[in-house]
């Protein structure tokens, strides 16, 4: 391929594309994908404070893997372990420090790898350009063949502190019009057998059960939250959201889905994607 | 002073003109000219010369939108300043934006010798069109304006990995866009 060709294809393209770069405000990005950062830490800080579909693991005696809801929580594993009380505690925020950050050379699946420290922890991230490329890549199941809709972010992260380890894929989604948040992960190294799981409500309510095509169960409940968004000034202001929220369990796997402002047919049909070997 | 004032003035012939042209829009010329040729002094002296093409060429041309054809003015004359001082050794950042969308190109196989630019143009306007803006913005940054990623990302307020990531998503894109459409077995058939 002459470079001279694409040269002067890209010198002519239409006038509009090089008004609309010029004129081009940032504020029009007002929703930039928040979930990677705020489950990282989910993975770090035992009893991170975290918006619903975000996770918090602890230990107890005994395994149960029947979803049941607190006031604030949709919760598995031992109950003596859910204090909602935990979830109304500020938890300040770890302070991260940037290790290194470097671009795939095109030889590797993954598209960006950084490493930071937080805490006693340090965690890989990595970006992908697709879910299946992130679970081919680092070995975890593959729960959709094909995720509905267009995906926006993939990451991966792979939290470590001595022997004990999480394993995390984050994926960010646009469907219809809305967004849909899937997080995966898996836990290694020192994990108590009746380990329990919880995503966190602020005010929960219509708590439901769906049965998928195949056959597979999902607990699924809505929060009414305050999402922050930013106006054309760049100025922080406040939307309602109805956020749907299921939990998704597959033996050592542990997960969930967040769907906001999305209509019940769409749920049904993202979450009929899904298969799991129970 | 509004561009179809200073065009007013173009087409009177009069002299203003470069000097409203200069006021509103020479720092983003100097700006476009500075990323390719990396040389101050060269990157001035397209700048000139671009105002000296915009009295050259209007009248006939009446430009709208006028910002982007004094844009394209001075990429072509960068870009030509550009291949004279490095016709032995190409090695720059430009080279390897463009080489990163030569391979998009390349990747749908081998091309016909007769393929022109206009035709690849047709398909790039066509690709970028089905591109969200944020995305499109991006692209075009990149590889029309020739801005660096940590320029691109703090000007769109992103993160350097957020941008890397989407560029590398877009250009995905094209190669599967350019496999999909056939482009250049539809023009040799």
């Amino acid at each position: 391929m002459k470079k001279e060709l694409v040269e002067g294809a890209l010198t002519d393209i239409d006038d509009r594309y090089i008004e609309e770069t010029l004129t081009y405000k940032k504020s029009k990005i007002i929703n930039f994908p928040r979930t990677t950062s705020k489950l990282v830490k989910a993975a770090t800080v035992t009893l991170a404070v975290l918006a619903v579909g975000s996770a918090t693991v602890y230990a107890g005696a005994e395994v149960l893997k029947k979803v049941f809801y607190t006031e604030h929580t949709m919760s598995t594993g031992n109950p003596d372990y859910v204090r909602d009380e935990w979830f109304e505690t500020e938890i300040p925020e770890p302070e991260v420090e940037q290790i290194n950050e470097e671009i795939s050379d095109g030889t590797e699946k993954w598209i960006t790898k950084s490493t930071e420290k937080l805490g006693s922890y340090t965690n890989d991230i990595y970006t992908y350009s697709t879910y299946e490329d992130a679970a081919a890549d680092t070995g975890m199941k593959l729960w959709f063949d094909t995720l509905p809709g267009e995906v926006t972010d993939v990451t991966y992260t792979y939290a470590y502190c001595d022997n004990d380890y999480t394993k995390l894929i984050d994926v960010v989604t646009e469907y219809n019009g809305s967004e849909y948040f899937l997080n995966e992960e898996i836990w290694g190294g020192n994990v108590a057998d009746d380990v329990g799981y919880s995503l966190q409500f602020e005010n929960k309510q219509n708590e439901r059960v769906y049965t998928n095509a195949n056959g597979i169960v999902f607990n699924i409940a809505d929060d009414v939250v305050q999402d922050e968004q930013f106006d054309e000034n760049g100025e922080s202001v406040y939307v309602t959201k109805v956020r749907s929220t299921t939990m998704i369990l597959d033996g050592d796997y542990y997960g969930s889905m967040v769907f906001d402002n999305m209509s019940e047919d769409d749920i049904h049909y993202i979450l009929d994607q899904i298969k799991i070997e129970n | 002073m509004k561009d179809q004032l200073i065009i007013e003035l173009f087409l009177k012939r009069c002299e203003e003109a470069i000097t409203a042209t200069s006021e509103k829009y020479g720092k983003l010329c100097k700006s476009i000219s500075d990323r390719i040729l990396k040389n101050n002094e060269d990157a001035e002296e397209c700048v000139s010369d671009t105002y000296l093409t915009l009295w050259e060429t209007i009248p006939p041309e009446e430009p709208d939108p006028f910002v982007a054809y004094i844009c394209k003015i001075v990429r072509n004359l960068s870009l030509k300043r550009y291949r004279h001082n490095t016709a032995e050794k190409r090695n720059s950042y430009y080279d390897a934006s463009l080489d990163e969308i030569s391979e998009c190109v390349a990747a749908c196989g081998e091309v016909d010798e007769r393929i022109t630019a206009q035709e690849l143009t047709d398909k790039l306007n066509k690709f970028l069109e089905g591109l969200k803006e944020v995305d499109r913005v991006m692209f075009v940054k990149k590889y029309w304006f020739c801005m660096e990623i940590p320029e691109i990302a703090e000007e769109m307020s992103l993160s350097t990995n957020y941008v890397n990531v989407h560029l590398h998503r877009t250009r995905e894109k094209l190669k599967q866009y350019l496999v999909k459409e056939n482009w250049y077995e539809e023009r040799i058939g």
